[in-house]
């Protein structure tokens, strides 16, 4: 192998570790940037050989009316989320970013019933639990979550509350 | 002329007993004589023909280290599975760093240090196992989806420059097979594949024959001979396979061909990229003087599923058996495409490969029309006797095509 060989090789090791840094610190900085809200869930426990114990959570907001845009499967969708009580629900779509003093929450389309109700993903549809715990969550009567949400939408889990407390892993 | 003292007759230890049994049958039928028969026999002792042995040995330690490197790589992903809540994340990730770094490391140095080249090149496939496992149990540990396409598509991007930096074939088709599922994962998001059910099979259509195109075209350039293999491989493997599962007319009657209204970003890209593979094949074909003929028959082949691919997309309307029959006769053209090229290259694997889904199309056909046809116990004994009958018919030829292909070698070597 050449030195030039060498020192790229070096460098696409170093670039996969600087990948698995860059993907924690995001994550980070997210959860310590974001604004908090808390969502209402339905959540299921399945389990998966390579990903082991989790939750799969069903938001109020996964189904929402689709307002008077036209939506198709795979678009980006931002809800704006109001507080109602201690939860936060939708307000309203949009296909772009609008400034407000409301957290939006970014989403994708993933079903379109009657062109009328959206189904959307937002990416904070898992959450991982030690082995043989997500019992303790399914069989619960009152599931919520805390998740923060950037200023451009994305959103990030940061912990669970379960029939009232905070839900220690 | 049967010298029952030559050396022929003693036990040997050191010369592969059917070839003792070949050079005695020669002797006897007159075409060596027994002095020419005592030289081969001490050349062959001597170890001056090693290739075939090494050759083997080579392969099989290339075998078990891709085994005990994808062990490694499953067992890392499945204590990913096991989700340990009580590390804190930094100390994970030094964890996951230094695996890497490790298995990278020391791939590196039995590699081009110590002369363990198998050895070093399945540490390093471990290194990139580590990698893909590292990001997953990354997004585990922040709760994020684990079917993200990035995720994948992070995993994918350093493998290909890998793989050529060091001309591994096993990082290749890891590359491959990352690609692929990140390709799978792109495309779920992208579109309603329930609606839309032939977008699948179009695309990995389609960049199946870009990687058979991409392997004939690595064929061609020395430095990047040792790459060729795994393209082809992948590209052959993937094309028959989607066209072999494309083949069932049940396929087009549940699916919707009509609801298909346009043709996706993600299929034109991959219809753009396979054009341009065939190019490229073309080219560089030309320029280093391959046969016409070949190069027709490689490039031939890639365009046939292109056209498919492009058939099953873009002409939404047309009747499922329109489909059907051409399918057929494209997995068809693909087979025998298969046996003339390991004719023309003189390999037997892809006359083997051709001849396999050549049989397990014709059984997969007839179950589907003739089961139907009969009744249970009429249909338990006419499969027997019909797979008894094909079994032998395509032994029998599949041993002609390959005789054929030593009768070559033979030829050529003389």
């Amino acid at each position: 192998m050449s030195r030039k060989a060498r020192w790229g090789f070096l460098a696409l090791v170093a670039v996969q570790a600087l990948v698995l840094v860059g993907i924690a610190g995001a994550a980070e900085l997210r959860l310590r940037s974001g604004r908090e809200v808390v969502l209402q869930t339905t959540p299921v426990d399945p389990r998966d050989l390579f990903r082991g114990d989790y939750v799969t959570l069903h938001y109020e907001i996964s189904t929402i009316p689709a307002g008077f845009h036209r939506y198709e499967v795979g678009d980006p969708v931002f809800v704006r989320l109001v507080r109602e009580g201690t939860a936060w629900s939708a307000a309203g779509t949009s296909p772009e970013l609008r400034d407000g003093d409301e957290p939006t929450i970014r989403g994708t389309v993933i079903a379109v019933h009657r062109d009328a109700v959206l189904d959307v993903v937002y990416g904070i549809e898992t959450y991982f639990v030690p082995e043989g715990r997500g019992f303790e969550i399914e069989t619960a009567d009152d599931v919520d979550v805390v998740a923060v949400v950037d200023r451009t939408g994305r959103a990030a889990i940061k912990h669970l509350i379960v029939d009232g407390d905070v839900w220690v892993p | 002329m049967n010298d029952r003292s030559s050396p022929a007759s003693r036990p040997d230890r050191k010369v592969a007993p059917d070839v003792v049994a070949r050079l005695r049958s020669w002797h006897e039928v007159g075409l060596i004589e027994a002095g020419q028969l005592t030289d081969i026999l001490e050349f062959e002792r001597s170890g001056h023909t090693p290739t075939v042995t090494v050759s083997r040995h080579g392969r099989l330690v290339t075998i078990i280290g891709a085994l005990g490197a994808v062990l490694i790589g499953v067992g890392v992903i499945l204590f990913v599975g096991s989700n340990w809540q009580g590390v804190p994340a930094g100390l994970k990730l030094a964890m996951l760093i230094a695996l890497v770094a490790a298995a990278y490391g020391a791939g590196w140095a039995l590699r081009y240090r110590a002369a363990y080249p198998r050895l070093g090149g399945s540490l390093m496939v471990l290194g990139s196992f580590a990698y893909g496992a590292g990001i997953f149990l990354v997004g585990q540990a922040y709760h994020m989806p684990l079917d993200d396409p990035n995720l994948m598509l992070l995993w994918l991007l350093p493998l290909p420059p890998i793989a050529y930096l060091t001309r591994s074939g096993a990082m290749l088709l890891l590359a491959i097979g990352v690609g692929y599922g990140a390709l799978g994962y792109r495309i779920a998001a992208w579109v309603d594949v329930g609606q839309t059910p032939f977008v699948v099979p179009a695309v990995y259509l389609a960049i199946g024959a870009a990687l058979l195109a991409v392997g004939y075209a690595h064929e061609r350039v020395p430095r990047l001979e040792a790459l060729a293999g795994p393209y082809r491989v992948a590209g052959a493997a993937t094309t028959t396979a989607f066209l072999f599962v494309m083949s069932f007319r049940g396929w087009y009657d549940l699916g919707t061909t009509g609801s298909n209204t346009g043709v996706p970003p993600s299929l034109l890209a991959a219809l753009g990229a396979a054009v341009l593979s065939c190019a490229a094949a073309l080219v560089t074909a030309t320029r280093t003087g391959a046969s016409p003929a070949r190069s027709a028959l490689e490039i031939g082949a890639a365009t046939v599923v292109i056209a498919v691919s492009a058939l099953l997309t873009a002409s939404p309307a047309a009747p499922s058996l329109v489909y059907f029959a051409l399918i057929n006769l494209a997995l068809i053209l693909l087979i025998v495409w298969l046996v003339a090229i390991g004719l023309l290259s003189g390999r037997a694997t892809p006359v083997n490969v051709g001849v396999a889904v050549f049989a397990v199309t014709i059984v997969a056909r007839y179950l589907e029309i003739g089961l139907g046809m009969m009744g249970t116990s009429m249909s338990f004994l006419v499969t027997g006797a019909v797979l008894s009958l094909l079994a032998y018919l395509l032994e029998r030829g599949r041993r002609g095509l390959v005789s054929t292909l030593d009768a070559g070698r033979i030829e050529h070597v003389a």
